[in-house]
């Protein structure tokens, strides 16, 4: 073996304390997968955020979908979430969160400057991912019911998705939301997700739409063809 | 060779030699006789008991000697009877003694007589060898089913078989210090490169080792790259896949004792193709010869991108694969990298000891090693279900290509660790240097990532697909020969 040939031996040392460093690293071991985010504003300046989180044991010994609630408060949404991530051991992971559910009356009350602040700060979250409002006072959409995999973030980002494609709704992702704050001329449409009794059932639905014009909350209902555009 | 020894004009003098040569070895015979008519004509006959057929040195060699009336003590003796009393078919004399002993070594007779100073060497091997049947590492479901054995003789045999021309040369070296291998050196003339035949008479000439067992030896000792895990020759055991690579240019060198044949020069793309592509249709062909491709990405790659997306890039898997996989990790004693490792290591266990014991209970070994324990393994959360689909699938697409598994396990162990470190950016770190590192080959002046071809057209001819036989009117570009159509031109 020639001196060249020693070259290799740093290589391989750096590799394999490179490679020895993933075992402590555990990342996917020590996360707990948010699937849906809930923020309600609460009387005052005082947020509640609850986050679906996925039961990755459950569901590998259920071969269902199955999830829990983590719920915490602030006087910011931030801050809010900052309590919910000290609740769980895990380090809460935003990275595929589905969907984000917003106070429809907070919307109505003070526009989306606090969401969009939130988005922005937290570092995994995409900014294509579905935002829909829901009314607080109809129930709890996280405790309610889905009929596919009983994931409410998985189900009710693939029902918006589906109303996206059959026309009966308008995209309204996390990036528009943005976009919207502080544009006069910004038309943005948001999904409404409502809640009902269908036999025994507690089922959460994609009801109708909110529509919104640089920021203001215009109406509630159906999209017209100016809004879909 | 051995030094070199004259034969002594006295029988005696010859026979006190070799038997203080094979001193207590029962298995060399030394028969001494005279002639019926004149007993001052005394002979021997030496022999390796086991090697040489008894029959014929009795009945084709001693017999005719023994018997002969007319044979007179004289200086004509010798040249009477290797000319006119022996009646094989494959005779030849010589003085030297070392000469007579190889032959002798190598399963000939050798007659000596009294009073003349040199030996013949009478051709009586009968040995028990290996019958012709299919090599098991490259079955084909339609084409030839006959392999080499360990006969140089036989293998060569079966290549003269295969292309009845007297273009086809073989040039024979003997290789191995203590062993003197026989080791021929085949390929056609007028299609195989000069350059590239003076260079392989070159490095089988430099070969300087005790003793050649099996091609493997002389493979490494002429290989290109020392230190590359490829290989820079060919090797098969088919006598169809021999001649149809000497019809392209190239050269063949069997070595007696193994079944493999050695064929140079030999490029990256030679590792996946397969003789029965060209006993299939060409559709059927080029379809297995694309698994070959995707099965070698896998089997690098697999393990080392698994690692990357769920210690480095989480962010890129599908959300539902991403929970079933953080749920299979719940409880896991290891970090992804370990098992993964772990389980490598057991899998080539598996598989290194299902080739080695006997194929009646490698059925039974197969599902005890495979099912049973990645089954109990899951069970007990030792290691996650993922990683035994990755590392299971990786092992067996591995498999497609049984040449290349040298070279795999270190890629794959490589991306695995680069992977592991860096991420999708350290594993395509280890795609380009694997990438530079079969670049910078060459196959006897060859470079190892050549397509062998002519032109654009040639490309899809018998590179990465299969064409029809029709379309492949050209040979592949191995060697400077104007000889380069193998069908007529239209």
């Amino acid at each position: 073996m020639k001196i060249r040939h020693y070259i290799i031996i740093p290589f391989v040392i750096l590799m394999l304390i490179f490679g020895l460093g993933s075992f402590s690293k555990g990342h996917l071991d020590n996360i707990s997968i948010v699937t849906c985010l809930e923020i309600r504003k609460l009387s005052g300046d005082l947020y509640t955020v609850r986050a679906e989180i996925a039961d990755t044991v459950g569901s590998a010994e259920s071969g269902t979908s199955q999830s829990n609630i983590l719920s915490a408060n602030g006087p910011s949404i931030g801050e809010a979430f900052l309590q919910l991530s000290r609740l769980d051991s895990s380090s809460i992971y935003t990275g595929h969160v589905r969907l984000i559910l917003y106070d429809l009356a907070a919307a109505r009350e003070d526009g989306f400057e606090e969401l969009s602040e939130f988005i922005l700060d937290t570092k995994d979250i995409r900014f294509n991912v579905p935002v829909a409002l829901y009314d607080a006072d109809s129930g709890d959409i996280l405790e309610a019911e889905t009929l596919i995999t009983g994931n409410k973030g998985l189900d009710l980002e693939r029902g918006i998705r589906n109303a996206v494609s059959e026309k009966t709704n308008v995209s309204s992702e996390a990036f528009q939301v943005i976009n919207s704050v502080g544009d006069e001329d910004y038309r943005l449409s948001l999904p409404v997700i409502s809640i009902r009794e269908t036999g025994d059932k507690t089922v959460a639905y994609i009801d109708d739409t909110a529509v919104f014009y640089g920021g203001e909350f215009q109406r509630r209902g159906g999209i017209d063809s100016h809004d879909s555009r | 060779m051995p030094e070199k020894k004259l034969v002594s004009s006295r029988l005696k003098e010859n026979i006190d030699y070799l038997q203080s040569l094979f001193q207590n070895d029962i298995t060399v015979k030394i028969r001494q006789f005279a002639n019926i008519g004149d007993s001052d004509i005394r002979l021997c006959v030496f022999f390796v008991d086991g090697l040489t057929s008894e029959e014929f040195i009795s009945e084709d060699i001693i017999c005719p000697i023994m018997r002969s009336r007319d044979l007179k003590n004289d200086t004509d003796l010798f040249v009477t009877i290797r000319d006119r009393v022996l009646i094989g078919c494959n005779i030849m004399s010589t003085d030297d003694m070392s000469e007579l002993l190889t032959s002798f070594l190598r399963g000939d007779a050798i007659l000596l007589v009294d009073g003349h100073p040199q030996g013949i060497i009478i051709s009586a091997k009968n040995w028990t060898i290996r019958t012709v049947g299919e090599p098991d590492s490259e079955k084909v479901i339609q084409g030839p089913h006959e392999g080499f054995n360990e006969s140089i003789m036989t293998n060569l045999s079966l290549i003269r078989r295969k292309i009845t021309n007297p273009d086809l040369k073989y040039e024979f070296f003997t290789v191995g210090r203590k062993s003197f291998t026989l080791i021929c050196l085949c390929y056609m003339e007028g299609l195989c490169d000069r350059q590239i035949l003076e260079e392989m008479r070159a490095r089988i000439r430099n070969v300087d080792i005790d003793c050649i067992i099996d091609a493997e030896y002389v493979e490494e000792l002429i290989k290109d790259g020392r230190y590359s895990p490829f290989k820079t020759t060919g090797s098969t055991e088919r006598p169809d896949v021999v001649a149809a690579k000497l019809m392209e240019g190239r050269a063949a060198i069997v070595i007696n004792g193994s079944p493999v044949v050695i064929t140079a020069p030999f490029v990256f793309l030679e590792y996946f193709t397969s003789g029965d592509d060209y006993y299939n249709d060409a559709y059927y062909a080029t379809f297995n010869r694309i698994l070959r491709f995707i099965g070698f990405f896998f089997t690098i790659s697999l393990p080392a991108l698994y690692i990357a997306l769920i210690t480095h890039h989480i962010q890129m898997l599908p959300v539902h694969f991403l929970i079933a996989v953080a749920g299979s990790r719940q409880g896991m004693p290891f970090s992804s990298l370990a098992e993964t490792l772990i389980l490598i290591v057991i899998f080539e266990m598996v598989r290194e000891g299902s080739a080695k014991i006997p194929s009646s209970i490698g059925t039974a070994f197969s599902i005890v090693g495979g099912i049973v324990l990645g089954e109990a393994a899951v069970s007990a959360h030792f290691v996650s279900l993922p990683v035994i689909i990755i590392v299971a699938f990786s092992g067996i697409t591995g498999l497609i290509i049984p040449q290349l598994k040298g070279p795999v396990i270190v890629i794959r162990l490589g991306l695995l660790f680069l992977a592991a470190s860096m991420g999708i950016f350290g594993y395509f770190i280890g795609i380009m240097m694997l990438i530079f590192a079969v670049c910078s080959l060459e196959s006897f002046g060859i470079p190892y990532n050549s397509l062998t071809v002519r032109n654009f057209r040639q490309i899809f001819s018998d590179t990465f697909i299969r064409d029809i036989w029709p379309n492949m009117k050209k040979r592949p570009v191995v060697s400077e020969t104007e000889d380069i159509h193998r069908q007529r031109e239209d």
